[in-house]
């Protein structure tokens, strides 16, 4: 909205009034509720303009582009090697639910996949039958379903480390 | 046993290509990272267990030694924000760790204790954002039996210090080295 202030300046000695014109908002007095966006954001409840600065400084403050963090825990092995695919959201506790499943059942997957804020990637493994395996696969955090190919690793193995910047995956060490 | 480390570009599918070698051939190692570093954690070969190695994720190149565990042990699982890295529990024989380490990903030198897991475990996944670490799945327990399997969620605070809290529970039962990831780890700008 447009706020018309009336404003006072002096001219030649003369004390002239004009109008200036400002964008603003106004802080409603009315209790906001976390939801929709923000529902799911560290940054719950009502907030005082300084809260509000220390909240977007600390990288904390729910926007549009800032979807619900989202970690996802793939394979292992439950009464044998497990395709299960399970997800929590970080900023509020609670049990994980079902995301979706590996292209096999695999245990023994890298440590820690290699993940942007729109894939993360697992790597290696062991089968049921404690075959190594060779296989890269991915799943998009925005939607639940199941893992596709990305490729292959060097070699088959299982127990690496994983680890990732934003753009590069990394797959270490591991049993060969 | 392997010393390779390989790299994919998350964005484009493909095979994995050489990225250089860790310290030496490890397995059973943990791994994390900041936008910039790549830091391993532990092994299960022997020797320095308690080593803790990095990488510069922009530059191929082989690992550097970065400092030391609190405890050496292997079969840990890492999490970190942008600058501090934590590894959880673990194992060294038949005992099982609770032990939480955390070190200052920007430096090197040796890790400080962070404080306990809420069970001695080990093949765990763990996954974070720059404010919450968790410690999934699992098993062992303090007496030094792998059993039992746990489906317990540990949180912690990533730039504080203290003892794990209870998150919640996995879906499924994940022993045997389940794997965590997520969208706002300390690796994403």
């Amino acid at each position: 909205m447009v706020v018309h202030l009336l404003q006072q300046r002096q001219c030649k000695g003369n004390l002239i009034m004009t109008t200036k014109h400002f964008t603003a908002n106004v802080i409603s007095a009315t209790k906001v509720v976390p939801a929709g966006k923000f529902e799911n954001s560290k940054a719950s409840g009502v907030w005082d303009l300084s809260e509000q600065f220390d909240l977007v400084k600390g990288g904390n403050w729910p926007n549009i582009g800032n979807p619900a963090t989202r970690a996802l825990f793939a394979g292992g092995y439950g009464g044998g090697a497990t395709d299960t695919v399970d997800t929590l959201l970080l900023a509020s506790a609670g049990n994980a639910t079902d995301f979706g499943n590996l292209t096999s059942g695999r245990y023994y997957l890298s440590s820690g996949g290699a993940a942007s804020s729109t894939r993360a990637v697992y790597a290696g493994g062991a089968n049921n039958d404690g075959d190594r395996q060779n296989i890269i696969e991915y799943f998009t955090f925005a939607s639940t379903g199941n893992g596709t190919d990305f490729g292959d690793i060097a070699s088959t193995a299982q127990s690496m480390a994983g680890c990732s910047s934003s753009t590069r995956g990394i797959f270490a060490g591991g049993e060969t | 046993m392997s010393d390779v480390i390989q790299y994919i570009t998350i964005a484009n599918t493909g095979n994995a290509t050489d990225f250089g070698d860790l310290l030496s051939s490890n397995r059973y190692i943990s791994g994390t990272a900041s936008t910039t570093r790549g830091l391993f954690f532990g092994h299960g070969d022997g020797g320095t267990i308690n080593r803790i190695q990095y990488i510069t994720i922009a530059n191929t190149g082989n690992a550097t030694d970065f400092g030391d565990l609190t405890v050496g042990r292997y079969f840990s699982a890492a999490a970190a924000s942008s600058t501090r890295a934590l590894c959880g529990g673990g194992r060294n024989g038949s005992t099982y760790y609770n032990v939480i380490d955390y070190v200052t990903i920007a430096s090197t030198g040796n890790a400080t204790d962070f404080g306990n897991l809420i069970t001695h475990k080990m093949d765990h996944g763990a996954a974070s954002d720059k404010i919450t670490a968790v410690f999934a799945g699992g098993r062992g327990n303090s007496d030094g039996s792998s059993a039992p399997t746990h489906e317990t969620i540990d949180s912690v605070t990533i730039s504080t210090t203290g003892n794990a809290s209870d998150f919640g529970d996995l879906n499924n039962d994940k022993s045997y080295g389940t794997s965590g990831a997520s969208n706002a780890h300390g690796g994403i700008a």
